[in-house]
């Protein structure tokens, strides 16, 4: 079923419809989530805030077209309010960002999964040494391939400001690579 | 980029000492100066034939050296290029000229793998899957959508949020100080216009047009009511909610909202177009009242305003008006 027809479904009620719109956005959310907090825990929770919180308000994207920038706005947005609230109140317990390397991700076969792991490993761990302006860069275009355009409305910066940005977030994440890597083996990455 | 003095001058001078046209004191001086100048020492030493321009082993020098004089180094413009590279989105010219670039600069080719690495694998953790629970965690919290919320409820919200900014008090003391002073300097406002206190707050009174008049003088009364509120002042016409005439033998409704000093201002209207009208004070507070019209004939003297056959009761402000009538 198309996503336009989910989306009016939902609208219309229909409980299925929004379960199969929970599954089909669910792994996108979580993942904006996961990447701006660091932490499983809190993403999960921000994750289910985001859910409800589109629920309850599902008829004010009234253009089907725009709804995943839409999502992808709402679940900054509520992760932004969650760092600032984390901020003001420290976790209790500190989750390092280790545990980012346990995210799951479909992979074809054991091989190809353990090389996906070990990329994934390093990318997360480089992810997290970046700056949150510098990440979220990488979270918007690289990772959830949003428009410059969509980018540029999201955050309120003209598109020339959202490409340099992204390419000096990217170089900067290369670099935060190839020193976790050793300059020597930087070649030589699981591709 | 500008150059100190002294490089300019050894600059413009050194054809003049390669040709052996300088004084030896002049000579003295340049030959001080390129030895604590090396951009002027290598200059000379290309300049009388020493040095190989081209050479291997000047040449990353030389150009690093130029670059640290004038653009300061490229290495930043390299690295968007090398985001666009990565991309497939570089044009052939701008190709070329990181290629040239990444010859010669490791820092930038070392950048090119991990660029690599990280564009094919970061469009892969688009979607993190999380736990089983999730799903249901979600379905329990949305298990029916709530009723939108109402205007109290927002009124109230938004009054909790106000609360809480910073010059919320001083931006109330302002509305109300400037709602005193409009309400106070409005002269046409009924709250002014009103006698002994007559007020917003004052009962409701409808008024009863006449009971025994003809269809057509119901007509003309009611027609007379609504230009009266067409052409009246901005406030008085803001009351006039709903003027209905009727035909005869049927009801007319004459809707009427509260204020004693208004509506004693139609009663005037009325009674100076009409010669006689009433007002009917119930005592309760009927924001409506309907009226039977006539059939006509049955009424007092064809078209005339009848001498009675009203309603009996008077406001005290009907009965100051009729005080001064004749």
């Amino acid at each position: 079923m198309e996503q336009r027809e989910i989306l009016a479904r939902c609208r219309d009620g229909d409980e299925l419809a929004w379960e199969a719109l929970i599954r089909l956005f669910q792994g996108r959310v979580y993942s904006v989530c996961c990447h701006y907090l660091g932490n499983r825990e809190e993403a999960r929770d921000v994750a289910q805030d985001v859910f409800v919180r589109l629920y309850q308000r599902l008829d004010a994207c009234t253009n089907d077209d725009t709804f995943v920038p839409w999502l992808i706005q709402m679940t900054r947005n509520a992760c932004i309010d969650r760092l600032r609230r984390i901020k003001s109140r420290p976790l209790a317990v500190p989750v390092p960002v280790d545990e980012m390397v346990d995210l799951r991700a479909p992979g074809p076969s054991p091989e190809e999964e353990s090389r996906a792991s070990l990329r994934r490993d390093l990318v997360h761990r480089a992810l997290h040494m970046l700056s949150l302006v510098n990440r979220e860069m990488i979270v918007l275009k690289e990772i959830q391939g949003l428009s410059l355009e969509e980018i540029a409305r999201l955050l309120r910066v003209p598109i020339g400001t959202v490409k340099s940005r992204s390419n000096r977030a990217r170089i900067e994440l290369a670099r935060h690579i190839r020193s976790l890597t050793g300059t020597a083996e930087a070649g030589g990455e699981p591709r | 980029m500008s150059r100190p003095i002294e490089c300019q001058r050894f600059e413009s001078g050194l054809p003049a000492w390669l040709a052996g046209r300088l004084s030896p004191r002049e000579v003295a001086a340049m030959a001080a100066h390129a030895t604590q100048c090396r951009w002027c020492r290598d200059l000379l030493e290309f300049a009388s034939g020493d040095r190989d321009l081209l050479s291997a082993a000047d040449g990353p020098d030389l150009a690093a050296s130029i670059l640290a004089r004038t653009t300061g180094g490229s290495c930043r413009r390299a690295e968007d290029l090398l985001c666009e590279e990565v991309d497939g989105t570089l044009a052939g010219e701008e190709g070329r000229l990181l290629s040239a670039h990444l010859e010669h600069c490791g820092d930038c080719t070392l950048l090119l793998e991990p660029l690599r690495l990280l564009h094919r694998a970061l469009p892969r953790i688009a979607e993190l899957p999380p736990d089983e629970t999730f799903l249901s965690d979600v379905l329990a919290r949305t298990s029916k959508r709530p009723a939108p919320e109402r205007l109290p409820v927002l009124l109230a919200a938004w009054w909790r949020r106000s609360l809480r900014r910073p010059r919320f008090a001083l931006e109330v003391a302002y509305s109300a100080a400037l709602a005193v002073f409009l309400v106070a300097g409005t002269p046409s406002l009924p709250i002014r216009g009103g006698s002994g206190g007559a007020s917003l707050r004052s009962p409701i009174e409808s008024v009863a047009v006449l009971r025994t008049a003809p269809t057509s003088l119901v007509l003309q009364t009611v027609e007379a009511f609504e230009e009266f509120g067409k052409r009246g002042a901005a406030g008085a016409r803001r009351k006039v909610e709903r003027v209905v005439a009727g035909e005869a033998g049927r009801s007319i409704r004459v809707f009427v909202k509260r204020n004693t000093a208004w509506t004693r201002t139609v009663w005037v209207r009325l009674r100076t177009l009409f010669g006689s009208s009433k007002i009917d004070p119930t005592g309760t507070e009927p924001t409506r009242t309907s009226i039977r019209i006539p059939d006509e004939g049955t009424g007092a003297g064809g078209g005339r305003p009848p001498q009675g056959g009203f309603h009996e009761q008077h406001t005290q402000s009907d009965r100051r008006y009729d005080a001064r009538s004749p």
